[in-house]
């Protein structure tokens, strides 16, 4: 699916930033881009309780609905209807397995297959402070889909490093082990092409040290290194590509290496330039084995009006290069081992604009409404609409 | 070039000063936070991302922050 690499990292040490106040946030999110590729509603909660001063528990729950379509290649000629896929709701009865027989090179074509989902994720995140206060957190995390079911476990240990807690380092670990169903009808990674599934396995580890200073009164900054290992089955069995053959076309499920190494680091500093505006910024570098590394730069300011409101605005920019596998020419493909189409893996750069407000109506309740607007290079257009509401008791 | 941006942030914490609980509270503020202190936005923020790009990382760990707990 189009929306599928979310899943994988998204709750990758979701809950290690801990908060010691009980409260509850709703929070309810509508995206759509362009062209109908993909629409998502997605409600979350998210519920943060302190047991005494030395534990604090966080949990939440999401759900995504997901429908659209993924653009990829396929055979024009191919009849859907015979029933033997379940992604067979295609605007044009294409089928996203419609491939590994040669193919004629005229009905070749690059265009949107229909998908529907829906995603339930949950965890919790347990933090307890020791008598020096450092903070050690244990976390677990669930998410499923009916194709693609994935927990994770996470640790991080959190260390002041002097009284005055100025400063601190904190080191984190998770672990994911996830579960594909993959659909073999001519999917090179089956032993058989019956078009029976079978289940597949990512197992991915993910560690990150950061370190904290306050600088002064007014400012803080941060210094990650982070870094993950990914392994198993990480192509996507939604995705082809064409190749050609000795002049023979097929168009055959797309391969990724079964491993994948990245390291990156990020530096942020945030500074209250008044008591009234905050301004943040960030950048990022990534690097992978893939040949993929990217540059990523962001800036937000904070408006607080007065007691009540407060307005916030952001802008994002990123760049990233193309993996060494990756090609969009249909005629580019031959016997490589590694191959793929995913316009995801191309060399691309957007940017990203968030502005919005967070209003407090009582000193229980917040409200918050954030509109984002994501512009990539590649023709991606995506708007998102965010409001959520904090009650802290 | 990627190095060089290591070095700069030695040179930056190099420059801080002692700072008391009691002067904190500017630091303690919500906007001194990444999304506000709001985490379900970040994480749907993320997602946006991850599903848009093809790296990841450097979002986990959020650290101690500001010593205000």
């Amino acid at each position: 699916m189009q929306i599928k690499h979310s899943f994988l990292a998204a709750t990758f040490l979701l809950s290690t930033y801990v908060q010691a106040q009980d409260y509850v946030t709703t929070q309810f999110m509508f995206y759509n881009e362009n062209d109908e590729t993909t629409r998502i509603i997605s409600p979350s909660m998210e519920v943060n309780l302190d047991f005494g001063s030395d534990y604090t528990l966080n949990a939440y729950f999401s759900s995504d609905s997901t429908s659209g379509a993924s653009p990829i290649f396929y055979d024009n000629s191919y009849d859907g209807s015979s029933g033997a896929s379940p992604y067979q709701q295609g605007k044009s009865n294409v089928s996203a397995f419609a491939r590994g027989d040669e193919v004629s090179a005229d009905e070749i074509r690059y265009g949107l297959v229909d998908y529907h989902d829906l995603r339930l994720a949950g965890g919790f995140n347990l933090t307890k402070r020791v008598e020096s206060r450092d903070e050690v957190s244990f976390g677990f995390s669930y998410s499923n889909e009916f194709d693609f079911r994935i927990p994770e476990a996470s640790f991080s240990y959190l260390h002041w490093l002097d009284e005055s807690k100025n400063s601190s380092i904190e080191g984190a670990f998770a672990y994911q082990k996830a579960y594909v169903l993959v659909q073999c009808s001519e999917n090179s990674a089956c032993d058989t092409n019956s078009g029976a599934s079978d289940i597949f396995n990512q197992y991915n580890y993910e560690v990150q040290i950061t370190y904290t200073r306050v600088i002064d009164k007014y400012s803080i900054a941060k210094l990650s290194f982070f870094g993950f290992r990914d392994g198993g089955y990480l192509s996507n069995q939604y995705f082809n590509v064409v190749r050609n053959r000795s002049g023979k076309i097929f168009i055959e499920n797309e391969v990724r290496p079964n491993k994948r190494k990245a390291y990156g680091t990020k530096v942020a500093y945030a500074r209250a330039i008044t008591d009234s505006l905050t301004l943040h910024g960030s950048y990022r570098y990534y690097d992978d084995d893939w040949d993929i590394n990217s540059h990523t730069i962001e800036g937000e300011v904070y408006y607080q009006y007065n007691d009540k409101l407060t307005f916030e605005g952001a802008v994002r920019y990123y760049t990233q290069s193309s993996a060494r596998f990756y090609s969009d020419k249909r005629d580019y493909f031959t016997t490589q081992k590694y191959a793929s189409s995913d316009r995801r893996l191309g060399e691309l750069s957007d940017v990203n604009y968030l502005i919005g407000f967070d209003y407090k109506s009582s000193s229980e309740l917040n409200h918050y409404f954030m509109l984002n607007y994501l512009n990539q290079d590649n023709d991606v257009n995506a708007i998102a609409v965010i409001v959520g509401q904090k009650y802290i008791f | 070039m990627k190095y060089i941006f290591l070095v700069l942030p030695i040179l930056f914490f190099g420059c801080s000063q002692n700072v008391s609980s009691w002067q904190k509270e500017t630091l303690s503020k919500s906007q001194m936070q990444e999304s506000g202190g709001h985490t379900l936005l970040k994480s749907v923020k993320g997602q946006i991302f991850i599903s848009k790009e093809a790296s990841r990382g450097g979002n986990g760990a959020g650290g101690g922050g500001c010593g205000c707990k």
